[in-house]
Order: C-alpha cells, then sequence, then structure tokens
C-alpha cells in the first residue's frame, strides 16, 4: 500500500520529497493519476504505507502542506485520506 | 584573447558549464511535462538549480526562486507587478535601461536620488531625504555596471522597509560577488542574470521573490491545467512555457562553482586586478580612471576615458590587439550622468574568477602603447 501525496505544484512536490529523503523516508516525485486530479495534470509524492504517520509529522514540522492525500491500495483502487 | 568584458557577459567559465549544456540537449526535455524519465531527469536538475540558488541568496523556500531569461526579464516582471501608470518611483542615479525603460513605458513618475559617484553616504542620505509615503516603489542597483560603485543597498532597504516601500534590487553585477541575503535585505524582488557573475550560459537568470506578482506571461505550466487563468502560486505563476533546460543545467554548474570557490575569495581576486590596473592607468598622462578609494566601495569593474580619444577608438585599437573591453554607455546613459561622463561615454574593463595578473599587465601595456601611438 502506498499514499499519494497530492502538491499545488511540481516544485512544491520536489520540495516535500527533499524533507522526507532527508529523514531517510524514500519519496518519490510522480504525476497524480488522472481518476484523482480534479484540476488536471500534477505531480504528487508517492511514499511507502509505513512511512505515512511519520511523513505527515515530517512535512508538518517543515511547513510544507499536501493539498490533498490519497492511499493507493495494490489493486490500483485508491481513497481519499483526511488529514 | 585577453577578456575583459565579463559585466557583460562572462567568456571564460568552468568547463562544467558547457559539459552540462550539451548533455542537456540530448537528455533532458520539460519540467513538469510528463512522467517519463527525460521530463522528470529535467525536473530534478531545474530543483536542484533553484535550490543552490536559495541557498545561495538565502532565500528560505526554492519556489520563490524564479527562473527567468535575463535580468531584465525579472526587473519586468518586478516593475510591472508593482507600478502602475502615474505611479511614483524612487530609482537611484545608477540605474540601468533594464529599469528605465520599462518605467518609462509604463508611463511612471520617476524621481531619481542623484548622488555623486563612489559616495554610499551621500546616496543612502540622498534617498532617506526623498523617502515618502508617494512612491510605489523604490528600484536601486547594488553594483553600477559602469563604475563597479557598491551602493549601500543593505542600509536603502532598512530604509524602505521602515516606510513600508516595496524595494525592488537589480543585483546585475553583484551575484556571485557580492554575499547576498534576501531574506535579511527584506526586498520585494531582487533579478539577476545567470551569464555573468554566476558563470551560467546567457538566456538565464533569477528573479527573488517575497510574494506571489502578476505575471507578465500566461501559458501552460504543466500543472493545473483545467484552470482558465494562470497558477496562485509560484514559481508556476512566472514560469509559463518551455524552459530552457541547456541554460538551466549550465548555470547549475556555474552556481556550484561560485559556491565551492567562494564569493567572497571571487571578490578578493577581482578587486586586487581592478586596484592594480586603476593604480598604473592613473600614472599615464591624459587618462582619467574612475577608482573609489574605499575597497570595499567597488567590484571588479573599472572605468576610464582617455583625454582627446573617443572611448570607441580606445576599445577598436584594444581589439585589435585581441583585447576585449567594452565602450559607450553600457546601457545605463543614467549612471554617465550621475558620474559626469555623459558627454564622452567610457572605456570599462570588467574581470572575472578566471582572469589573471599577467592579462592585466598585457592590456596596461597595450594602453601605454596605443596613448604613445596616439601622440
Amino acid at each position: 500500500m502506498y499514499y499519494l501525496l497530492i502538491c499545488r505544484s511540481l516544485t512544491y512536490a520536489q520540495r516535500a520529497a527533499r524533507v522526507l529523503e532527508s529523514f531517510g523516508i524514500t519519496a518519490i516525485v510522480t504525476r497524480v493519476p488522472q481518476t484523482i486530479t480534479v484540476d488536471g495534470c500534477g505531480y504528487c509524492v508517492k511514499i511507502a504505507g509505513r512511512y505515512f504517520i511519520e511523513s505527515l509529522t515530517v512535512l508538518r514540522n517543515a511547513e510544507v502542506y499536501p493539498k490533498k492525500v490519497f492511499a493507493l491500495y495494490d489493486d490500483g483502487a485508491h481513497v481519499e485520506v483526511e488529514v | 584573447m585577453i577578456y575583459l568584458d565579463s559585466a557583460a557577459t562572462t567568456l571564460q567559465k568552468p568547463p562544467a558549464v558547457a559539459k552540462a549544456a550539451a548533455w542537456a540537449v540530448n537528455n533532458l526535455t520539460s519540467p513538469g511535462r510528463g512522467g517519463h524519465k527525460a521530463a522528470m531527469a529535467a525536473a530534478d536538475e531545474m530543483f536542484s538549480c533553484r535550490e543552490m540558488a536559495a541557498g545561495l541568496f538565502n532565500v528560505k523556500d526554492p519556489s520563490n526562486v524564479i527562473i527567468t531569461h535575463s535580468a531584465t526579464h525579472g526587473l519586468n516582471i518586478a516593475i510591472k507587478s508593482l507600478v502602475r501608470p502615474g505611479d511614483w518611483v524612487l530609482i537611484s542615479g545608477y540605474e540601468h535601461n533594464a529599469v528605465t525603460r520599462p518605467l518609462h513605458a509604463i508611463g511612471a513618475n520617476i524621481v531619481v536620488a542623484n548622488s555623486e559617484l563612489f559616495e554610499p553616504e551621500m546616496a543612502l542620505h540622498t534617498f532617506e531625504s526623498r523617502l515618502s509615503g508617494k512612491f510605489s516603489a523604490v528600484i536601486c542597483n547594488h553594483v553600477s555596471n559602469v563604475f563597479g560603485y557598491v551602493l549601500p543597498i543593505e542600509r536603502i532597504a532598512q530604509r524602505c522597509h521602515e516606510c513600508g516601500i516595496p524595494l525592488i534590487v537589480d543585483l546585475s553585477q553583484s551575484a556571485g560577488v557580492l554575499d547576498i541575503d534576501f531574506t535579511k535585505l527584506g526586498a520585494a524582488f531582487a533579478a539577476m542574470p545567470g551569464h555573468k557573475g554566476l558563470y551560467g550560459p546567457q538566456g538565464t537568470g533569477f528573479l527573488l521573490c517575497s510574494g506571489v506578482p502578476d505575471g507578465i506571461m500566461q501559458g501552460g505550466t504543466g500543472g493545473n491545467s483545467k484552470s482558465r487563468g494562470m497558477p496562485d502560486f509560484l514559481p508556476d505563476r512566472l514560469e509559463p512555457g518551455t524552459h530552457n533546460m541547456p541554460g538551466i543545467a549550465g548555470l547549475n554548474e556555474g552556481l556550484r562553482f561560485v559556491q565551492k570557490k567562494g564569493v567572497g575569495r571571487i571578490l578578493e581576486h577581482e578587486r586586487d586586478l581592478i586596484n592594480k590596473a586603476a593604480d598604473r592607468l592613473e600614472k599615464i598622462d591624459r587618462i582619467t580612471v574612475f577608482k573609489s578609494n574605499l575597497r570595499d566601495c567597488q567590484t571588479g569593474v573599472l572605468s576610464f576615458v582617455v583625454e582627446c580619444i573617443p572611448c570607441e577608438t580606445v576599445a577598436e585599437e584594444l581589439a585589435r590587439r585581441d583585447i576585449a573591453v567594452r565602450a559607450g554607455m553600457h546601457c545605463a546613459p543614467m549612471a554617465h550622468l550621475s558620474a559626469g561622463t555623459n558627454a564622452t561615454g567610457s572605456v570599462r574593463i570588467s574581470v572575472s574568477a578566471f582572469n589573471t595578473s599577467r592579462e592585466i599587465n598585457v592590456f596596461l601595456g597595450a594602453v601605454e602603447d596605443a596613448i604613445k601611438g596616439w601622440g
């Protein structure tokens, strides 16, 4: 299971990934699936489920806030997560 | 060739700059325009460039580092976001046409804080005496492109801050040469080119932003595609269209060079060369040299005039000897008005981290020889 941290811009996603990586959390900047996005193309940060809670804490401390968060299940289904 | 025109463009670059630019041509596409390897590699390169610049100029959020085509591009964005027709704007007496022409085009009321060359206290006093609530913006360059004159920008910024007037700083001649702390400066905007003291290729630059200005261009940004308007956040709002990735990759290497070598070391090297040139030029009959008595007041840029010999003639003679200098107004007629050289223009030499003492000796020998030839 993965989580997708949807960011307002590519640069913001890169900044979020850099912060996470500085704490040893593997973070991959990737495209937002069109089935998720509502305002056109965008980028998000993909993290493994086991790092989810830690990631939110790390980002909040760095004042980096994802626009939305989705849980991405192994079968491809995704569900928005309230944070 | 002995190249002494780095205030226009540094010609000698770290070898990694050209290598990176050439590599980018064949390996990087458009950041934000895909999730494939070449697009993501371009995104990584561009973000790295933003981060490097944010670190060098102390900008907290790399998103506030806008990649532009030039300092002129950045200045146009900054000026056109703050100044409307009929607004009052206070500028220094040493501004480049990149500042004055946009202001004239807008129809702004320009007040010039005139002060004599190499008189920073007078410059500060003039700004202080003119500053008032009627101004929509203050614009000041950090270093004159004609004379290398370092204006007291930190103290001018402080006065602007106290008066609540946004400040736009032109860092064209100081980026990569003087320590610049954008956060501490508290300016609204700071613009700079990539192809001078940052040793990047032409067609690159940065605009540092403290807020989110209106852009001067609209277009695709790779994100928020369904919105009719431009994104309301940086850097996307100000960066529509495909980026100059070869330029950005080269600039990234230029920034690495500056960071590794150190701004302070580069400055001291350039000052040593310019002082050496100035000291010997002053001893030559018929030459007037514009040199500050205060070492901190001048960077690696020096202007001089030769009595009765047009500056273009001097530059042509030096070019014939394979020495590159610049002559004329240097796109800054206002600076010449302030310094009293409006009628003649000047010959300008400007050095970089790659110039050597031997090159200055050859240049000085050539000037002495040319003067003898003119009788």
